[in-house]
């Protein structure tokens, strides 16, 4: 696996010439999708650190543009879908299909894809962490909120309430039933596991997936999704103007000078979600 | 007779659910158009400013081109297509019922699935071109109808036509069916070709239904947002985007429920005036 984004336009050049996909990742219609590694160019390129003051305001997006040209231009080179005109079209399934046939080398997602992994794949295919695209970036893993569980304050009875999260998330045992029945990992990642914690049964890639991501985070070392941390407006921007620069209708240098003004105007009119400090 | 009590009893109930589920969130939203509100803090008071900002924004009125073709597209294409089809099946003998079936049939399948199914027979990869240029090398047949932003909207529209031209077809067919034969026999004697007999005899004869066609297809038409949301998104690069994806987009991306409701509005009063124009050309003598 290439560590560098020179590493990765080699290697999606001598892919391309073979016929073969560097990576099969698509929109299928939903350009929200396209945010999915727009967060790898600006966490994995910029590194974590750029981002978080990206995020803060210390920064000025203007410093992304290189993270974000290169992303368009993987793109426009046809590296994510074969060609640039089947990048809007296919869908998740028939990317996994790509990948495990052999028509793609790989594919960026996040955690919940790992069961779509393990249905099209079996054995054929592993993770890694998103691997780093500049210099002095090194191995991390991009924190999300995809969803979150709370009681609540008029509950009658809190006590009982936060008995049952307990004893569905707290439960080790139980946890990794769920995890080898359904392959889903995201949500129990708040346990901080070690390898012991699981039987045989459990998929080893799901091992190695909980027990990197405790410790991994556990030192500091995180990125930022675009869906949790940045303000609304800012986010959509990205992803939907990158569709126009896709298909010619705006420029990188718009597209790049297009996101300040947004996310100004956001940050100070609502305040943005305060990113952890690594 | 029913007595007035009754009748109060008898409507009350529909009434109130009208209440509850479309008057009370209408007056909500004519409220929330004028405030900035996220959905889940308090509405701020702001005038007329998200209007203003409506005016200014150039993927509104992108959006709305794209509604104007696609309800005029409805309001011409399927049912040229449903007179046609219910005037040719309307002469047949035998055999009627085979097409009111087969052409209803996608009218009763969700549009879900309509569109799925559509996804896969145009599919890039795998679809008819798909298979047409890898098998015949015919690479002109593999077009991109959902990836081309210059022919996506009619794409879609294309589908959501599949299952609606049907059902007009069985309104007209049977509207048709309701004209005397006596009229045809008349015409036929004075020598009326079959377009004169159309022109003459079932447009007249149908016209209730044309019009109540015609203003069910305008309103409904001017509203998209499942096709387009479920096929595209109004992607790619806004070639789909019409009212309804944008105004969603706004509310639940952006976060911005008090300018998509101020889309909500302009969208509802500008299909209002739309229909408004259509009843009154009507009552001023134009033949629809």
């Amino acid at each position: 696996m290439p560590s560098s984004a020179e590493g990765f336009e080699k290697l999606c050049a001598a892919a391309k010439e073979k016929s073969i996909n560097c990576f099969a990742n698509t929109t299928a219609g939903k350009s929200s999708h396209g945010e999915w590694w727009i967060g790898w160019h600006l966490n994995a390129g910029a590194g974590p650190g750029a981002l978080y003051r990206t995020i803060k305001g210390e920064k000025p997006w203007a410093e992304m543009r290189p993270h974000l040209e290169r992303n368009a231009n993987w793109i426009k080179q046809g590296w994510y879908s074969g060609k640039p005109d089947l990048y809007f079209g296919l869908s998740h399934d028939e990317n996994w299909s790509m990948v495990a046939s052999g028509k793609a080398l790989m594919r960026v997602s996040g955690t919940w894809d790992l069961g779509r992994m393990r249905k099209f794949c079996n054995d054929k295919c592993d993770w890694v962490a998103a691997p780093p695209l500049g210099a002095g970036v090194g191995e991390h893993f991009e924190l999300a909120i995809g969803e979150s569980i709370s009681i609540s304050a008029d509950s009658k009875n809190p006590d009982a309430a936060a008995a049952v999260l307990d004893h569905l998330f707290n439960d080790r045992a139980r946890a990794a039933a769920i995890i080898e029945a359904s392959c889903f990992s995201a949500w129990v990642v708040p346990l901080k596991w070690q390898a012991g914690d699981f039987t045989a049964a459990v998929d080893p890639r799901m091992v190695r997936f909980l027990t990197s991501f405790s410790d991994v985070t556990g030192q500091g070392r995180f990125g930022y999704t675009t869906w949790t941390f940045l303000p609304p407006k800012t986010r959509l921007y990205l992803f939907e103007a990158l569709d126009d620069v896709l298909a010619n209708k705006k420029t990188i240098d718009a597209y790049v000078n297009g996101i300040q003004p947004i996310f100004d105007r956001e940050t100070s009119a609502i305040g943005a979600l305060p990113p952890p400090k690594m | 007779m029913i007595a007035t009590r009754q009748l109060i009893v008898y409507v009350t109930p529909l009434l109130l659910l009208q209440l509850a589920v479309i008057v009370g969130p209408a007056l909500l939203n004519i409220g929330f158009a004028f405030t900035q509100w996220r959905g889940f803090d308090r509405p701020v008071f702001n005038g007329i400013e998200n209007f203003e900002r409506l005016f200014a924004d150039s993927v509104f009125w992108l959006a709305l081109g794209h509604n104007i073709q696609w309800t005029l597209f409805f309001l011409t294409v399927p049912i040229f297509m449903a007179l046609v089809g219910a005037f040719l099946v309307s002469r047949l003998r035998r055999g009627q019922m085979i097409f009111r079936i087969l052409y209803f049939i996608p009218y009763i399948v969700a549009p879900t699935v309509n569109a799925e199914i559509w996804r896969y027979i145009l599919n890039p990869l795998h679809g008819i071109g798909a298979q047409l240029e890898r098998h015949l090398g015919w690479g002109w047949a593999n077009v991109g109808f959902f990836t081309d932003r210059d022919l996506v909207l009619w794409s879609i529209a294309n589908v959501d036509n599949w299952h609606w031209w049907g059902f007009l077809f069985v309104l007209y067919l049977t509207a048709m069916q309701s004209v005397s034969r006596d009229l045809y026999d008349a015409a036929k004697v004075d020598g009326a070709t079959a377009w004169e007999q159309f022109r003459h005899v079932t447009v007249p004869g149908i016209r209730p239904t044309l019009f109540y066609t015609l203003m069910i297809t305008l309103s409904g038409s001017f509203l998209i947002f499942d096709y387009v949301w479920i096929l595209t998104e109004g992607g790619p690069a806004r070639g789909s985007e019409v009212l309804g994806s944008y105004m969603y987009k706004q509310a639940i991306y952006g976060f911005e429920m008090g300018y998509s409701a101020a889309i909500a509005l302009g969208m509802t009063a500008i299909a209002a005036a739309f229909s408004l124009v259509f009843v009154a050309a009507r009552r001023w003598g134009a033949e629809v």
